[in-house]
């Protein structure tokens, strides 16, 4: 790993396990640590200073209670700083290592573990998002509610289906995910809406006599059927719809409802009317667990166990070979789970993984929800299936996951693969599992029009690795013209985990830019290189403007380019803030790996993490994270083995009810 | 269909044909007359905020010269001319100091009148106070809508702009269609209306048993839920209490939508269905946001293909400026729709228009700088025959809080205080000068030079007619004024932009040109206080 003073990339796993081996010798003392900050630290982050906006007066002050109640977010920052060795800065006197150890040691004692013990904090209560809605009547009710992959000869485009026009979309919570509990918490249910939803799959289930044959056990709509069956059909679908849990009196006023409703209805129409009763319980919006009330973290039942596999695998309910499995006993051992988890991502339905997580981590979800930036351009389609199959190769291949972000192979669309090095290697029959089902025929005129992309292998600068899918390059520029900042920015942001605060004072841009001479002035990597040479940009666009400018080669379009449209060539080199320098994109992949590799593993867990569990990750998650790390390095950081952790984690195989 | 507009043309004429042909009954259909008062109500004013984000370019937004009731449209407002007398432009409006320099804060304070209270929970904004208030009165109790389709994934506050009294914000409806329906269909029919009543009595028997096995914690997020159903019932009840036959009437003569297929077209849905949910009494209350603060939206159906929010960023780009004024140009064209639709539905004995408030403006007022002072807003509707309109109000530093009181008060909301409000907005319904100018005193005058720095007092002005949108000036008593030519930082990084107006005694360091004293940097500087009125 190198280092500088102005490193991002702190020798993350070096800290850690320093000080798991601190943590066994020397206890942290609160007021120990106060005393270094006082007197290394409070001369500029005072009240009255507040060098770089931080003040830590409070913590001088605060009693460890408040300290763990109000100032988490401080020390978190203080800890950071200080184990990066950022703080303090080349120009003020260096912290001992004793001292240094003391502020991380303490860290850990009073905010990573409790008691001496790691945690999990208290689990929240989860709702369906409005993917995870749609997903769920789909398995509930037999029926197809997504749009299809039809792609209209118009526009080529993600047509939203009913229900994603029925039902709002979440804005994304702190995690960054829309299933973020804490976000969900926040903003009202939109019943209304809801019902509609359920009203709509509803009256789909009641034309497809395939899907009534599926759930109630008889194709046709029967005037009259023996309470018996109605009861026995309604408690499979109350089991089905509350995902395993048992609640008698719910069952009891459902099956009421079909009594009373078949008084003036057909028994059939009664039965509807019932399963809209069913799922307007609070157990079907709801992830409901039961609660023993209890401050420590003890393991869920098998039903809510199958329930979290599930919704985070498929986004969905679980179907009935994960509910026998539960109800078998075999979820509680990692053995059980870990044959689940294969035949789950096995199934077609894994594809959600791809779309919800990572269309939602890389952005590249908003294709289909913002067509904005695609506007009439027919291509849309394409570049969203390069990204989605291509996320969905690692996991049904159990490929590292560092293939995110360099790979010798790629899905390509077919315009794609000119002078991009790419071999025939086509697998796309493999593909039929997933895609084909979702693929309607529209005419042979349609067919025609969309080729979806395959799979090559590839040996060129141009192509492997997500970061330069088009899809990615598209979204991260103008629409006629790319935008360094902005594809620096989301390197760091969605790949390497850096959180970039827009500046506070823009510094005078306007002047650096006079000083580029006319010629150059066309070119952005010449006008961003006089604007780097401030100090105070410096700091962080020198982090920001290598990733950025060695991307330019690719057009906002995400076509390959070698000059700028005035003629200009553009500058495939760079250098990266460690000194090492990159003459290709391709470089810069393996750069990046290189320079940033323990950030971008433990990003990839935090999002995968914070993703499965449903919130954003607090300082106490650090435990598993670092176990998480380590068990993917000595698995060659296979997503499969990722994934495996997570799921064997405390925080996704346990629940806490009480802080 | 080729048609863009989504309530088409015919439906309209229908609509307002049968409204003019036959007169109302008002004795027979009080939820529907005029602004009269009922049982000694407030009057039964539509209330509605018209957001656009991201600012405008002062210098084109500005009215320069004239008084309260001649002036001339600036170039924004143009759009606005065949509205000119019924429209009032306020300048001088600030939001909440501490929200300057953001865009989630401005957009944040628009409505609330302060600055975030914190991640998770802010305050109420006016138009969600004024629902709690009246919404009882109307089907549904507010409209909260986005034409916009962009949502900022990094600051979710962005997205919001109406928050409950709880300080969560309201779900934002984006689809013209699913709003049409939810509005004008499903409970306006009375067996769907019974059916639905019936299901939720028998869920909420099913909340409470699983309620009562949830920990605490999880029995708090599910009060979201039972709090859900009570504003479903709520909504039963008002949809039952207006099953007037006048607002079935005008109801069975809207006829279906077509989807909106752009930006464009779906800001105009979202305008149309406001005027006709204030035309049927089916709320009093709407909010929507036409573009997202930091909106990546691109307006190709005129012709502009530059993110809205890139445009914004114009003092180091300036070429941008004529695309940036005419989306602004574009958004007060959707007003002046807006304002067309209200006066065509007749209303008693005018039309809608006369009995609607409408408030269009945005949270920033220069868009590169970020600055909340001096706020670009219009005000419009007749306001129950209460706005004193055709004018130009000006005031000084005013808190954009007492603007927020004063149109709660006008809608009924018994309250003395809002947000960072001091009391109710003077001169919306009164005319007269609101704009204490700044007194000079005759001290406003170069104070020290030495060496390069110079120390003066006067009134900061920024440059609005001239092609620098960058040109500060300090006014002094002489009559004369000094140029501020400094670069983008030194401005934003002082914030000189949130000043415009006052009187501040300036630090600066200065070039001589043509004999006279340019001030090249801004050191520092103290702002006089502002007496309020």
């Amino acid at each position: 790993m190198q280092t500088s003073n102005t490193t991002l990339s702190p020798s993350l796993l070096s800290t850690v396990l320093l000080s798991l081996l601190l943590y066994a010798h020397s206890p942290a003392n609160a007021q120990d640590v106060k005393s270094i900050l006082k007197s290394n630290c409070a001369h500029c982050h005072n009240a009255e200073d507040k060098e770089g906006e931080v003040d830590l007066s409070p913590l001088l002050a605060a009693a460890p209670i408040q300290d763990r109640e109000q100032h988490e977010g401080l020390w978190t920052r203080v800890e950071k700083m200080v184990s990066a060795g950022k703080m303090p800065p080349s120009d003020e006197d260096p912290l001992t290592k004793q001292q240094r150890d003391a502020i991380v040691n303490s860290y850990r004692t009073n905010f990573i573990l409790r008691d001496g013990k790691p945690h999990i904090g208290v689990t929240p209560l989860r709702r369906l998002t409005r993917y995870e809605l749609q997903n769920t009547l789909e398995d509930l009710f037999a029926v197809k509610l997504k749009q299809p992959y039809v792609v209209s000869s118009e526009a080529a485009g993600l047509e939203p289906s009913t229900i994603e026009q029925l039902y709002p979309t979440e804005a994304p919570g702190e995690s960054g995910f829309d299933n973020d509990s804490e976000r969900l918490r926040q903003v009202k249910l939109p019943l209304l809406k809801f019902i509609a939803c359920v009203e709509f799959a509803l009256r789909k289930f009641d034309q497809d006599p395939q899907a009534r044959q599926t759930v109630l056990g008889f194709t046709d709509k029967p005037e009259t059927i023996t309470a018996e069956s109605a009861k026995s059909i309604l408690n499979r679908f109350a089991s089905r719809a509350f995902r395993g849990h048992q609640n008698t009196a719910e069952r009891e006023a459902i099956f009421a409802v079909w009594q009373t409703k078949s008084e003036s209805k057909s028994d059939y129409q009664a039965l509807l009317q019932a399963m809209k009763n069913t799922l307007l319980s609070p157990s079907f919006i709801f992830r409901m667990e039961t609660s023993k009330n209890s401050p420590a973290h003890y393991r869920v039942d098998d039903h809510e166990i199958a329930a979290r596999l599930s919704y985070f695998l498929w986004s969905s309910m679980p179907d009935d070979q994960l509910t026998q499995a539960a109800k078998d006993d075999s979820l509680q051992t990692d053995d059980g789970l870990r044959a689940e988890i294969t035949r789950m991502l096995n199934s077609p339905k894994r594809i959600a993984l791809s779309e919800n997580f990572a269309g939602q981590w890389f952005g590249f979800g908003e294709l289909q929800s913002n067509k904005v930036f695609y506007n009439g351009e027919n291509w849309t389609r394409g570049v969203y299936d390069e990204l989605l199959f291509g996320f969905d190769e690692l996991i049904k291949s159990d490929r590292p996951v560092l293939e995110i972000v360099n790979s010798d192979w790629a899905y390509l669309r077919r315009e794609a693969t000119r002078g991009a090095g790419a071999k025939g290697h086509r697998f796309e029959e493999k593909y039929a599992d997933i895609f084909a089902a979702r693929r309607s025929r529209v005419g042979l005129k349609v067919e025609r029009f969309y080729q979806p992309p395959q799979l090559y292998l590839v040996k060129s600068d141009r192509v492997g690795g997500m970061l330069t899918a088009a899809g990615i390059m598209r979204l991260t520029s103008a629409p006629s013209r790319t935008n360094p900042i902005r594809r620096g920015v989301w390197l760091l942001e969605n790949i390497i985990g850096e959180r970039m605060h827009p500046p506070e004072d823009i510094p005078p841009l306007a002047e650096a830019e006079k000083r580029v001479s006319k010629e150059l002035a066309n070119s952005p990597a010449e006008i961003l290189k006089v604007h780097t040479a401030q100090e105070s940009c410096r700091v962080c666009h020198q982090h920001i403007d290598p990733l950025g400018l060695g991307l330019e080669n690719f057009s906002p379009n995400g076509t390959w380019r070698t000059t700028y449209s005035n003629k200009a060539a553009i500058p495939s080199a760079g250098t990266l803030p460690n000194g090492h320098t990159f003459s290709s994109p391709q470089e810069l992949k393996q750069e990046l790996l290189a320079y940033y590799k323990e950030q971008i593993v433990d990003n990839m867990i935090r999002k995968m993490l914070s993703y499965a569990i449903g919130r954003e990750l607090k300082p106490f998650d650090r435990v598993t994270i670092e176990r998480i790390h380590a068990e993917l390095i000595k698995n060659d950081y296979r997503i499969g083995v990722l994934i495996e952790q997570i799921v064997f984690s405390d925080q996704f195989r346990s629940r806490q009810d009480l802080q | 269909m080729n048609q863009s507009y989504l309530i088409n043309r015919r439906s309209f004429l229908r609509g307002t044909s049968v409204a003019l042909s036959l007169p109302l009954l008002e004795i027979m259909s009080p939820a529907i007359s005029s602004a009269a008062a009922t049982d000694g109500q407030a009057p039964n004013l539509g209330m509605c905020v018209l957001y656009k984000g991201c600012g405008v370019n002062p210098s084109s937004w500005d009215i320069t010269g004239g008084g309260e009731t001649k002036f001339e449209l600036s170039n924004l407002l143009a759009p606005l001319q065949r509205h000119k007398s019924d429209i009032a432009i306020l300048s001088g409006i600030d939001s909440d100091h501490r929200a300057n320099g953001t865009h989630t804060s401005a957009t944040l304070a628009f409505m609330t009148g302060q600055t975030k209270k914190s991640n998770f929970k802010q305050a109420q904004s006016f138009d969600q106070v004024i629902a709690d208030a009246i919404g009882d009165r109307t089907p549904v109790k507010s409209l909260v809508l986005r034409g916009d389709p962009y949502i900022d994934k990094n600051d979710s506050s962005e997205n919001y702009l109406s928050y409950d009294q709880q300080g969560q914000p309201l779900p934002v409806a984006a689809d013209p269609e699913v709003v049409f329906n939810s509005l004008f269909r499903g409970f306006n029919n009375k067996s769907y209306r019974d059916n639905t009543k019936s299901i939720l009595d028998q869920v909420k028997d099913s909340y409470q048993a699983v309620a009562n096995k949830a920990s605490l914690n999880d029995r708090k997020t599910l009060e979201q839920y039972l709090s859900s159903i009570r504003d479903v019932e709520k909504q039963i009840d008002q949809f039952k209490s207006s099953d007037d036959v006048e607002r079935q009437r005008r109801i069975a003569g809207i006829e279906e939508f077509t989807a909106a297929r752009n930006m464009g077209e779906r800001v105009k849905a979202m305008l149309d269905l406001i005027a006709i949910a204030f035309w049927t009494d089916t709320t009093h209350v709407a909010s929507m946001m036409m573009a997202h603060t930091e909106s990546r939206g691109i307006y190709d159906f005129i012709g502009i293909n530059e993110e809205f929010h890139y445009l914004s960023h114009f003092v180091r780009n300036r070429q941008v400026i004529p695309h940036f004024d005419k989306i602004n140009q574009w958004h007060a064209s959707q007003v002046a729709y807006f304002l067309d639709k209200l006066k065509s539905f007749r209303d008693g004995e005018g039309t809608v228009f006369d009995n609607s408030m409408v408030l269009y403006g945005s949270g920033l007022k220069h868009a590169d700088y970020h600055s909340v002072a001096d706020l670009p807003l219009v005000l419009s509707g007749g306001g129950g025959g209460q706005f004193k309109l055709g004018r130009y109000v000006r005031y000084r530093h005013a808190p954009n809080g007492n603007l927020l009181l004063k149109l709660m008060q006008m809608m009924g909301v018994e309250q003395e205080h809002f947000g960072n409000s001091d009391g109710p907005l003077a001169g919306v319904t009164e005319t007269g000068t609101f704009n204490p100018a700044a007194v000079d005193d005759g001290s406003w005058k170069i104070q020290s030079v030495e060496a390069n720095k110079i120390i003066l007092k006067g009134l900061l002005k920024v440059q609005v007619t001239a092609d620098d949108p960058n040109l500060y000036l300090i006014q002094l008593s002489n009559g004369t004024d000094v140029e501020i030519r400094s670069n983008f930082g030194n401005i934003n990084g002082n914030r000189m932009d949130l000043h415009v107006g006052s009187v501040m005694t300036l630090t600066g360091e200065f070039k001589k040109a043509d004999d006279k004293q340019i001030i090249t940097k801004v050191v520092g500087y103290e702002v006089e206080k502002v007496p309020q009125p």
